[in-house]
């Protein structure tokens, strides 16, 4: 019966053990999560991928439009994506969104000439774009020059509400 | 944190006193945390599908895989205490064996 009881214990206790190290292992990442803000950093930070990406990670429409009319292939889709500086201009356009339709500050809007200049600017400093790449960006975007600030601030923004 | 490692280390060692038996509390544990590391990866997947049908941010899959990778981190670190707990099981298990078919043999002779 000591027998029976204490290998009934054991068990009890190899279960309790498997719980206690799933909430080790859960609690660790709560505290990596809180400690780092982490998760805010990637949240305040959105990124040319994420515009072009679907829930599921897969590329939506708006890739394919882009990739199709700038008639580039993936790596060269990659590389744009990637690029640090392009990726820092885009913060600054959608500061200015953010701010012209959130907060209703007129004077954020860019203009059509500022946002082709920070286009212009993302694609030269970015060193790893040959020169063809660089070309079709600038000769589309010179193209779409005119509609771009429109487009732009014509999208639907709201605030999360709680 | 301290405390949950505490009761790991003391339900361990009650383990150890109860079974009076080292191989069996190495294999015991071993199981243990490797079961514990594929729930971790289950929760991880768990936690990710209920963060992408809860939060819309446009940065969402970034947020979601985030949280998965750091439950993968550590549900590595138990399945790798899982396997050198095994391992260790395994060897002395065979030394112990090879020992006593040793000792069979000489007795034989």
């Amino acid at each position: 019966l000591i027998k029976k009881l204490s290998s009934t214990t054991i068990i009890v206790l190899a279960i309790i053990l498997t719980i206690t190290y799933i909430a080790a292992s859960t609690y660790s990442v709560i505290i990596n999560v809180t400690e780092k803000n982490e998760i805010l950093e990637i949240i305040n930070k959105i990124t040319i991928k994420d515009l072009v990406t679907n829930e599921d990670g897969s590329y939506n429409n708006t890739y394919y439009l882009v990739k199709n009319e700038l008639n580039i292939s993936e790596e060269e889709a990659n590389l744009i994506m990637e690029s640090e500086k392009l990726n820092e201009n885009l913060q600054i356009v959608l500061d200015s969104i953010v701010k012209y339709k959130v907060q209703n500050n007129q004077n954020a809007k860019l203009s059509n000439e500022r946002i082709y200049d920070l286009i212009l600017d993302g694609t030269n400093k970015t060193e790893n774009f040959s020169e063809e790449l660089k070309n079709k960006i600038l000769d589309k975007s010179n193209l779409y020059k005119q509609d771009i600030s429109n487009f732009l601030y014509d999208i639907d923004v709201s605030l999360i509400k709680d | 944190m301290i405390y949950l490692i505490l009761i790991i280390l003391v339900i361990t060692a009650i383990i150890l006193v109860l079974s009076k038996n080292f191989l069996k509390t190495i294999k015991i544990t071993g199981i243990v945390s490797g079961i514990s590391g594929i729930t971790t990866i289950v929760l991880g997947y768990f936690l990710k599908g209920i963060i992408s049908s809860k939060i819309n941010f446009i940065n969402l899959t970034r947020i979601s895989n985030y949280f998965l990778s750091k439950f993968l981190q550590n549900a590595i670190i138990l399945l790798l205490l899982s396997l050198i707990e095994i391992i260790i099981y395994i060897l002395i298990n065979t030394y112990h064996i090879n020992k006593e078919n040793l000792k069979k043999d000489t007795k034989g002779n």
